[in-house]
């Protein structure tokens, strides 16, 4: 009984932020724990929301497109660090390319789980803890390129580190 | 002049919530079934129990040969049609409705939104020239071989409820069945609406919340690929 009541609370906190989308207050909770007092045939209507018509918008295509580019671009890149070693013009692609690639990964999850209808506060939270993450990784991958030794090499030192003389 | 078969019992836990009752919540329930004198697929087992031991267990079933998608239900972990997946060796059974899907009662899952993504997709020829032939639109047999592995496809919907994706967003992705239906139509050469079907798709959700995961493939009673048909429903989205 108890247990009913404590969902039925949290029930309508979460439907607030979930106004946006009517299908996602129907189903992110059963109807059911709420319907002890209607006629099965009623509960089982209760069910047959409607489907999510999402405004069709260009940009997804163009945003997913961009990822397949870049993830395929860092092929040869990588292939290049491993093969020929640190190189300058390949190095300073590879910390273009890298940081880009991990924010159009982390957009996934993003969407995924704190979708912006859903959660709009951590949505928005995370996309830019992203997007500031991955403009500081640019910026770091710049330095690296220009005033350290350069991506590749800086991995391959790291790499090696418990060889190097340096280490503890 | 056979020797009486040696019986061979099995534990049966089964997931049971009666719509009757609300409030109570959904349980286990054993039956310890001899399964040495039935067929040898989970249904021969489900129908041996609401016979002898508890009519009240509720599933949905209809041609027990797996063409209609009915006995659609989750053994052991694992999604299939009841009817054909076979009993297995382990001492326990567990048999658990569709994944994250509402239940309407023991084991039966409600699939009308399902459904209703499945008529989203518009899965109907769709011509953009008025002019009927006389009989048949024609296809090459090249054309018809790219439909195999698409057109069997009984919606049972074991690929949608087994994609960890459909289960956080159900609402908005489409899964990989209605998916591989969606690409069935468009890769149709009679059907001349492609880029027209595409448009519905240009979000981050109905299709993009896809990722590879592959359950889908795995799980498809009928030796479906509804993940391979995603990628390739993608890549002709990515050329319009």
């Amino acid at each position: 009984m108890f247990g009913v009541t404590a969902t039925s609370f949290r029930v309508l906190g979460r439907q607030l932020p979930m106004r946006a989308t009517r299908v996602g207050a129907a189903l992110a909770v059963s109807p059911m724990t709420r319907a002890s007092g209607l006629s099965i045939r009623d509960r089982v209507s209760m069910l047959h929301t409607s489907i999510a018509k999402l405004p069709s918008e260009k940009s997804a295509v163009v945003h997913e497109n961009l990822d397949t580019y870049v993830t395929i671009s860092l092929i040869p890149l990588i292939g290049v660090s491993v093969f020929y070693g640190p190189q300058p013009i390949n190095d300073f692609l590879l910390g273009i390319a890298f940081p880009i690639h991990a924010y159009f990964g982390i957009c996934q999850p993003i969407g995924d789980y704190v979708r912006a209808d859903r959660y709009p506060k951590l949505h928005f939270l995370f996309t830019w803890m992203l997007k500031i993450g991955a403009a500081l990784a640019l910026y770091g991958c710049y330095i690296i390129n220009t005033k350290d030794v350069g991506i590749t090499a800086y991995v391959k030192r790291l790499w090696n580190s418990r060889n190097s003389a340096n280490t503890q | 002049m056979a020797a009486a078969q040696a019986s061979n019992m099995k534990k049966f836990k089964v997931y049971r919530w009666n719509p009757e009752n609300p409030t109570e919540k959904p349980r286990m329930q054993e039956y310890d079934v001899d399964v040495s004198g039935i067929g040898p697929m989970v249904l021969d087992a489900l129908n041996k129990i609401k016979n002898d031991i508890d009519p009240t267990l509720t599933f949905r079933r209809s041609c027990r040969e797996g063409i209609c998608g009915s006995c659609a239900m989750n053994t052991n972990g694992d999604n299939g049609l009841a009817c054909i997946t076979r009993i297995p060796d382990t001492p326990e059974v567990k048999i658990y409705p569709l994944p994250h899907m509402y239940v309407v009662k023991d084991l039966v899952p409600d699939m009308s939104y399902f459904y209703k993504q499945y008529e989203y997709v518009e899965p109907w020829l769709q011509r953009t020239d008025k002019d009927v032939p006389e009989r048949e639109y024609l296809q090459s047999i090249a054309d018809r071989q790219k439909l195999d592995g698409l057109y069997e496809c009984i919606l049972c919907a074991c690929c949608s409820t087994s994609c960890p994706s459909y289960w956080w967003n159900q609402d908005q992705y489409l899964g990989p069945s209605i998916l591989l239906q969606a690409y069935r139509w468009m890769v149709d050469s009679r059907d001349q609406n492609g880029p027209a079907r595409r448009v519905k798709f240009q979000n981050p959700m109905s299709v993009y919340r896809c990722h590879q995961i592959m359950n889908c493939t795995a799980s498809c009673p009928k030796g479906l690929n509804p993940g391979e048909a995603v990628q390739k429903l993608r890549v002709l989205m990515s050329k319009d």
